[in-house]
């Protein structure tokens, strides 16, 4: 199976990732390893940006549980951004939005952690 | 049209619910049936005859290039010879007749040399030397030459005449007759032969035969040409509304009066058997009584059995069947016997009993003329009441020689105690049938689970108009899917002090395939009671049903897995109609034994909502299909998704729907690639686009696809129970359905919602 690169950056101690055009299996389980590797090297705040994230499936959702879960067992903080108004539907339905916080935008969920960590260069 | 009577017996008026039968025999273009055969079979007493007179009548009427021969066979002209004088004789003088085109058929017993010179000049001749023919054999005593000529008369007429002969043969069971043989062998002949002289192949003149329906198949011949040839027409009873109709109106014209419930009574006594009833209304005209009570109508019937017009053709019927008066008694002796035994009894017994060498045969003609049924050695006696009363009181009066009462009758009290009953059943069983018709419609569909649920439809729909529960039945959100039923078996009918039920057994799968592990049997009590259904009643048909299945206890319970079931033993459903409801007590218990429960305003809807659920499927006409195959493979759903984002933008769709399509479809094909076993790795998808909504079928060759139970919503969904939910929150319709090499979801989005958007 080709290993899927999962477009990522580091700002600061924060973590943004970005799931692509379809979030399915192969998908989630890149964002999946890529974000226990982040842990692994201390990150404990972890946006996804859904900009550009037209389709996800239901394995997608299932794999993006599970990183959420890990994410909170790590005592870190994740945020989802940039949810197109068909994708949030679909988190709704599946009950996802009262596990998970949300924000309009990546630069709205940057700032949600400076707020909490109180960084200083934020 | 004008409706001349030459040869039939009833009225335009009376003539019921027969048209599209005489459209078959000699409708638009009787020539067509050229070379044909039809055999027309019924009931006794259903109207066979009068249907083959009303062809004649018809026929004659037209005047067109095809002649009607009518010809009934009778047990006084069974000897060859006189058989053919008389078959000759009518064949020539209703040829005569038809080239005349006067309507006045000629006198049976006229010579006939007298018909030879009534033929008109043109057919003189022929028609002289077919006659002097005739007359040398019967001179000669050559009793073969004579049927053989009379036999072939109408190919004759048809060669000389140019036109067709339509031959109606009536009561054509008598030609099984030993005395017939001969006869019997040269008219089949003449059925699959090609026409004399003729250049086709084609046979002279069509054929129509009626008659006693059980003989005839030992009179045919296992003949290819003849079965390829042959129509088969079955006449069915009268419906029960023409029948009404008829009662009322003979009953008017004769001045007698008559009642709604004596109308529905006579229907059911008589079996809608159009002789008896014309015989029972003119009986009570004669003797100036009227028919608006039980009691009125059942002493015009008693009498009219056991003396009248009714008990007199039942005597002529006897007679036929068995000349002469020893064999009269022995054939009343079999047919008491049997009556009185109540249970099937094998011929030998029987024959043992009365003791008499024809015995055998006897029993045969009794069978031939459906006054006993005989099946595989055993006899038994026949569900008709009118020759089942006729009978028994034949036997009680001759053969164990009972006294009769001094005044009244026996047979009277007897009636008047069933008419009650008779009545009753006839209400159940117009619900049993009902609820039969209603089982072998389901297919699959996802009902509102409250019209299977008593205890929670009671609140809400009591009291409410049928037009507003159905629309009650639109909200409700809790649906349960229904097996599809192959076949439903009847498992008795029993009786307590205020109440009658009915057990059924109907028998199918749930979705998924065809296996022992799909298999559902759903066990139905349908309960006509005064009072509600207490615990006492429920548990009494719990243990009915319990010995009808030949398990001994019920541990199974309506939507557990099949991994609970006993191997090989399928699902168990039981259901309990019952007219007046539940109460609360035995309610409990029904719920806490994991059954269904309704009463019949649910049985109703649950009729209305399947009539609703088929109008919508057919409604649906597509505008426009496409179709799509994508491999099983990673990411090709996306192709699908594409594709279907296309044609939906297409039909007008809005962007969130397009989204909320695109993703059911994916979890549609993911669902597919899972689930199916698919021999050929491949997913089929049909798109069809309406006015109003767009559908679409995902199938694939596999042997499974959704869960067995998606009605299940499961607390904690895995990963194709997420699928599945958010199928059906996208979606605004999702059915599974079986194909017979795997298995499709079927998925509707409308393309503009009368109701508020969601």
């Amino acid at each position: 199976m080709s290993r899927v690169e999962i477009k990522s950056r580091l700002i600061d101690d924060t973590a943004v990732l970005y799931p692509g055009t379809y979030l399915n299996q192969l998908r989630g389980e890149a964002i999946e390893s890529r974000c226990l590797e982040l842990l692994s090297e201390g990150v404990r705040s972890v946006i996804i940006n859904f900009e550009g994230t037209e389709l996800i499936n239901s394995i997608g959702i299932s794999i993006l549980i599970g990183v959420i879960e890990s994410v909170r067992e790590q005592s870190g903080k994740l945020l989802l951004s940039n949810l197109s108004p068909s994708n949030r539907e679909l988190f709704d339905v599946l009950g996802l939005l009262s596990q998970v916080e949300l924000s309009e935008t990546e630069e709205e969920a940057l700032s949600q952690f400076c707020s909490l960590t109180g960084a200083a260069q934020c | 049209m004008k409706g001349v009577h030459l040869l039939s017996r009833l009225s335009e008026d009376e003539f019921l619910d027969r048209e599209s039968e005489l459209d078959r025999l000699c409708g638009a273009r009787p020539s067509a049936r050229a070379g044909r055969t039809a055999v027309v079979l019924g009931n006794p007493r259903v109207g066979k005859s009068e249907l083959l007179r009303k062809s004649y009548d018809r026929l004659f009427e037209a005047q067109s290039s095809v002649v009607p021969l009518f010809y009934s066979f009778s047990q006084t002209r069974m000897e060859p010879a006189r058989f053919a004088a008389d078959y000759l004789a009518h064949v020539l003088s209703q040829f005569i007749a038809f080239r005349d085109g006067n309507n006045r058929l000629p006198v049976s017993g006229e010579s006939l040399e007298a018909f030879s010179k009534s033929a008109s000049p043109h057919d003189y001749a022929w028609v002289k030397e077919l006659v002097d023919r005739f007359v040398e054999s019967r001179a000669a005593s050559d009793e073969e030459a004579m049927v053989r000529i009379a036999v072939s008369s109408p190919a004759l007429l048809e060669a000389n005449s140019g036109l067709s002969m339509f031959l109606l043969l009536d009561n054509a069971h008598l030609l099984l007759h030993e005395k017939m043989a001969f006869c019997r062998r040269e008219l089949l002949h003449s059925m699959t032969s090609p026409a004399a002289g003729g250049l086709s192949e084609s046979r002279a003149g069509s054929y129509v035969l009626s008659g006693l329906r059980r003989p005839f198949s030992r009179l045919l011949p296992a003949d290819e040409a003849l079965f390829d040839s042959l129509d088969v027409i079955r006449l069915k009873p009268i419906s029960e509304n023409a029948l009404e109709q008829l009662i009322k109106k003979r009953a008017a014209s004769l001045a007698v009066s008559i009642s709604d419930s004596t109308t529905e009574l006579m229907i059911q006594q008589l079996r809608g058997d159009l002789f008896f009833i014309r015989a029972i209304v003119a009986a009570a005209a004669s003797t100036g009584s009227s028919l608006k009570t039980f009691m009125e109508f059942e002493r015009v019937y008693t009498d009219e059995v056991l003396e009248g017009r009714i008990g007199g053709y039942m005597d002529a019927l006897l007679r036929e069947i068995a000349p002469g008066h020893d064999m009269q008694r022995t054939a009343i002796e079999i047919l008491g016997t049997i009556s009185e035994a109540r249970r099937p009894i094998p011929v030998n017994t029987i024959i043992d009993r009365v003791g008499d060498q024809g015995a055998e045969l006897l029993v045969q003609r009794l069978s031939d003329y459906e006054l006993l049924e005989l099946k595989a050695g055993l006899v038994t006696a026949t569900d008709e009441p009118v020759l089942s009363d006729y009978i028994r009181h034949r036997y009680r009066s001759e053969v164990t020689g009972r006294r009769r009462p001094i005044a009244g009758e026996e047979l009277l009290g007897e009636k008047l105690k069933h008419s009650y009953r008779l009545m009753m059943s006839r209400y159940n069983r117009a619900v049993e049938s009902q609820l039969v018709q209603l089982l072998t419609r389901f297919d699959f569909q996802n009902v509102p689970a409250v019209l299977f649920e008593h205890d929670k439809f009671a609140d809400p729909y009591d009291g409410a108009s049928r037009a507003n529960a159905r629309r009650m039945l639109d909200d409700e959100q809790s649906k349960i899917r229904l097996a599809q039923i192959v076949y439903v078996s009847d498992l008795g009918f029993h009786e307590r002090p205020g109440a009658t039920y009915r057990l059924l057994s109907a028998s199918g799968f749930d979705g998924g395939i065809y296996s022992e592990t799909n298999e559902t049997q759903w066990l139905i009590a349908l309960i006509n009671s005064r009072e509600p259904v207490g615990v006492d009643m429920l548990d009494e048909i719990d243990s009915r049903m319990i010995s009808a299945t030949g398990r001994g206890t019920f541990s199974t319970r309506y939507a557990l897995p099949p991994s609970h079931e006993a191997a090989g033993q399928g699902k168990i459903v039981r259901w309990l109609i019952s007219k007046e409801g539940f109460t609360a007590d035995a309610l409990e218990r029904v719920v806490d034994r994991g059954a269904h429960s309704s009463n019949y305003l649910q049985l109703d809807l649950l009729c209305d909502y399947l009539g609703k659920l088929d109008e919508q499927s057919s409604a649906v006409r597509p505008a426009s299909q496409f179709e799509l195959v994508i491999p099983i493979e990673d990411d090709s759903e996306l192709i699908a998704a594409r594709t279907v984002e296309q044609i939906a933008r297409a039909a007008d769709f809005d962007q969130q729907a397009i989204s909320q399509i695109k993703t059911a479809l994916i979890e549609a094909c993911l669902n597919a690639a899972e689930h199916g076993d698919s021999p050929d790795r491949k997913i089929y998808q049909r798109f069809s686009v309406t006015e109003d909504r767009l559908v679409i079928t995902v199938l694939n060759k596999g042997n499974q696809f959704a869960p067995v139970d998606d009605t299940v919503q499961s607390t904690s969904p895995g990963k194709r129970g997420r699928g599945l939910q958010i199928i059906r929150a996208l979606m605004d319709d999702c059915t599974f359905e079986r194909t017979d090499d795997g298995a499709s979801l079927v998925m509707t989005k409308f393309l503009k919602r009368t109701d508020t958007q969601q």
